[in-house]
């Protein structure tokens, strides 16, 4: 089961707009992607969500493929099971591509070898910042008030949460998310 | 300088044609020559083969033959692009009876056919009385029909009316085969010939034309409906069409396949949508790959009531040119009264072994011809051919005597061709010219007589060639080796023009003769494309389109906007090689689920093999 957070969305034409998400549970860390075919006649979040949430199964696919690119399952396509399933099979078979090399000269059979396709961790596909809507402003400066009567232990505790968050959403921000732990040990050792 | 029996030959000196012949007499022998000198040739009677004397007695004999090829100056002679065929190109054969002359006599060939219900439109080609005449309003036999649109059914007992004057029923029951492939695809009055799975079906009022066939669920995650199986010829391209428009359970996901031998076989080809409050036409162009072949709908939801389909059509398909203008296959123009159709492969039939494709001349009532080639009066054309010798030649085959040849034509005169027999078999033809020295025009016309509707004054046209030279043979016929071909008009492709919202596509074939609705041919070399595409998300992401020959090869065609403001469409054009087959896979890399779009597709030029 996959989850799919519609975190901002914007007009794209006369008839999309792009809907940007945090998807998790396709591997062990969330990503963020871009949804560019969203019907521009959905008006409301909750609209623009719950017509995410139907296509469930094809964003799911979609990751899993750019986990695997240049993926290639020819040989798993059971017309009674869905691409997702088909592809999931074809994951769990050893996410291996199928060639042809050439036919065998006395048979005439077809020879196939295999290429493992690697597993990629998939990063999303838009920057990590997108602008901030006027009211996630106001939520962050009102939020100074409470981090301002924080404890050293709290505001520890503070810090690590949200540096926990930040590595799980964009594996590149590890390197900054060690940064900040950095940071705060050093302040913890003072 | 002449020469005469007994001369010896002087280094240097050209023979005439009347000279290399008293050689031929004199050196074309049984038995050895005597007192023959090294280095002489001679052919022999008794074998047929080449004996050269060497300078020591010896003595070689050659039996290798070398068949002179002369360059065909003949851009399209296969018959196998056309970028102007007319957008509806479907075949079909029509049952009908109560035919009746109205204020006119009997239908024509060249009659354009509509039907009053339906709207479908279709051109005449010829038909058979069986019974009746049309002056007695009871004329009742086949007609034979080219050019038919896909989007409706001729549905039976609708009214047609040729060229708005003299008209006939179709009869046609649903019972029975269709016009086209599919049985009961306008859903008059029953569902007959449709197969329902997880689902009932009925024929209610309110389709696109009378009554249309409604799905209601009655169980499972989706629903389904087949046709009837139709019969398909391997290798021929075939659309289907479809309106689909939502029922009780309101816009919903389904999708239309070509499935090969059975309901549940393999896909040929497959769209998907989601239904709407209004009905909307969905095409497939797909090329046939078994023998039978079955239309399946499904409803994909497992949403309880109903959804609405109709006007199934699938009809083979051909390019051809039948509107009142001189547009025929590439390079080449004919008269605005003329119809004319490319004729698939039937292995020697109605095609002549050597090509894959021949032409089909259908004449109108007072005579009708083609011509190559386009610019035919321009001089850097007819100068190449001023004071030359040029000799044209092709197979031809009608039925009718004195009705189909041709000729070559300059401003100073012309110089026909013999006509066929009429005997009904390919008839291999020549005539050649020497063309005027000041010639301002030069061009070659093949010409049928006035049409008449038995079908019997169709001309079919194979493998035109027109050389340098005085004489052809049969069985030389050779298109130009490689040739490319820049297309009158762009072609836009079936599968991949104005296709926007898209995700990752792993490579996929494309099978181009399908993709292009016939217009390009089987087994071209290579396509030159022009494409433009935008990603919603590209500027922080590698997106692409891609094409590639075949999975044993590296993509050849990349157009990448990786990088690029968002949704800042990048154009490219290239040359993209084919497979064996002349079909090439694409591939799609976007940034997102749906962030991709595909706005321009083109197919500008194409090499032949």
């Amino acid at each position: 089961m996959i989850e799919i957070e519609l975190n901002h969305r914007e007009p794209r034409d006369e008839t999309r707009q792009i809907a940007y998400v945090t998807m998790s549970g396709v591997d062990t860390y969330a990503f963020k992607f871009q949804v560019g075919n969203v019907p521009i006649s959905l008006e409301t979040d909750q609209e623009v969500q719950d017509h995410l949430n139907s296509r469930e199964d094809e964003f799911h696919l979609f990751c899993l493929r750019k986990t695997y690119p240049g993926a290639d399952p020819w040989d798993f396509q059971d017309p009674e099971k869905s691409d997702l399933e088909n592809f999931q099979d074809w994951i769990e078979a050893g996410h291996k591509n199928k060639i042809l090399m050439g036919e065998d000269e006395e048979t005439g059979d077809p020879i196939y070898d295999y290429v493992v396709i690697e597993n990629h961790v998939y990063a999303g596909t838009h920057p990590l910042r997108y602008p901030p809507s006027d009211e996630e402003i106001s939520d962050a400066l009102t939020y100074l008030d409470v981090v301002d009567k924080m404890d050293y232990e709290e505001l520890k505790d503070y810090i690590a949460n949200e540096v926990t968050t930040l590595a799980k959403a964009r594996g590149y921000m590890i390197k900054l998310s060690q940064a900040f732990l950095a940071l705060v040990k050093l302040v913890d050792s003072k | 300088m002449g020469l005469a029996d007994g001369d010896l030959y002087v280094s240097g000196s050209i023979l005439s044609y009347q000279q290399a012949n008293r050689i031929y007499q004199n050196f074309r022998a049984a038995t050895v020559p005597s007192a023959l000198q090294a280095g002489a040739l001679w052919s022999c009677s008794a074998d047929d083969k080449l004996h050269h004397q060497g300078t020591s007695e010896l003595l070689e004999v050659f039996t290798e033959k070398t068949i002179l090829t002369w360059e065909n100056l003949l851009s399209n002679s296969g018959f196998g692009v056309w970028s102007q065929s007319d957008a509806s190109k479907g075949l079909a054969t029509i049952t009908y009876d109560t035919g009746a002359k109205g204020a006119g006599s009997a239908p024509s060939v060249g009659d354009a056919i509509v039907g009053g219900t339906s709207g479908a439109t279709a051109k005449l080609i010829s038909y058979t009385i069986a019974s009746g005449t049309w002056a007695g309003g009871d004329a009742a036999g086949v007609l034979t029909v080219g050019a038919v649109s896909h989007d409706f059914a001729f549905v039976d007992n609708e009214v047609l009316t040729f060229d708005g004057v003299e008209t006939a029923a179709v009869n046609m029951p649903d019972s029975a085969v269709q016009v086209g492939l599919v049985q009961n695809g306008g859903f008059a009055a029953a569902t007959t010939g449709w197969t329902a799975v997880n689902c009932t079906l009925a024929s209610i009022a309110g389709g696109q034309v009378g009554n249309c066939l409604e799905l209601t669920r009655t169980g499972g995650a989706d629903q389904e409906a087949y046709s009837a199986n139709m019969i398909t010829v391997i290798g021929k391209i075939y659309k289907a069409s479809i309106y689909v428009k939502s029922g009780t359970s309101g816009n919903e996901a389904f999708s239309f396949q070509v499935k090969a031998t059975a309901h549940d076989g393999s896909n040929v080809a497959e769209l998907s949508g989601t239904s709407s409050a209004a009905w909307v036409a969905y095409t497939i162009t797909f090329e046939a790959t078994t023998v039978v072949t079955i239309l399946r709908i499904n409803k994909l939801t497992a949403t309880a009531g109903t959804m609405l389909f109709d006007e199934i059509t699938c009809y083979e398909i051909t390019p051809c040119c039948t509107a009142v203008d001189i547009v025929a296959m590439d390079g080449w123009f004919r008269t605005d009264t003329g119809d004319i159709y490319r004729q698939h492969n039937d292995g020697g039939t109605l095609t002549k072994d050597g090509s894959f494709y021949s032409l089909k001349l259908v004449p109108g009532p007072t005579g009708d011809y083609i011509v190559y080639p386009l610019s035919y009066s321009n001089a850097e054309w007819c100068q190449q051919f001023a004071g030359r010798t040029v000799t044209f030649g092709c197979w031809l085959k009608t039925s009718k005597a004195s009705h189909a040849r041709f000729r070559l034509s300059d401003s100073a005169g012309t110089s026909w061709s013999s006509y066929h027999t009429g005997g009904g078999a390919w008839e291999w033809i020549e005539v050649t010219r020497t063309i005027d020295s000041s010639a301002t025009l030069f061009y070659v016309r093949i010409v049928g007589g006035a049409g008449n509707v038995d079908g019997s004054t169709i001309v079919y046209i194979s493998q035109p060639m027109l050389i340098f030279g005085s004489s052809i043979g049969e069985g030389n016929y050779q298109p130009r080796q490689g040739e490319i071909i820049w297309l009158e008009k762009y072609i836009l492709g079936n599968t991949l023009h104005a296709l926007t919202g898209q995700s990752d596509k792993a490579m996929t074939d494309l099978n181009i003769e399908a993709d292009s609705d016939g217009k390009l041919p089987k087994g071209c070399k290579s396509l030159f494309v022009y494409t433009g595409v935008k990603d919603s998300g590209s500027a922080a992401s590698a997106d692409y389109f891609a094409l590639r020959a075949s999975a044993t090869e590296d993509v050849g065609y990349i157009n990448s906007v990786g990088g690029k403001t968002n949704d800042s469409r990048n154009y490219y054009h290239n040359w993209q090689k084919c497979d064996q087959n002349g079909d090439v896979d694409y591939e799609i890399a976007a940034s997102g689920a749906g962030t991709f779009d595909i706005d321009v597709f083109r197919y500008l030029g194409i090499q032949l093999n």
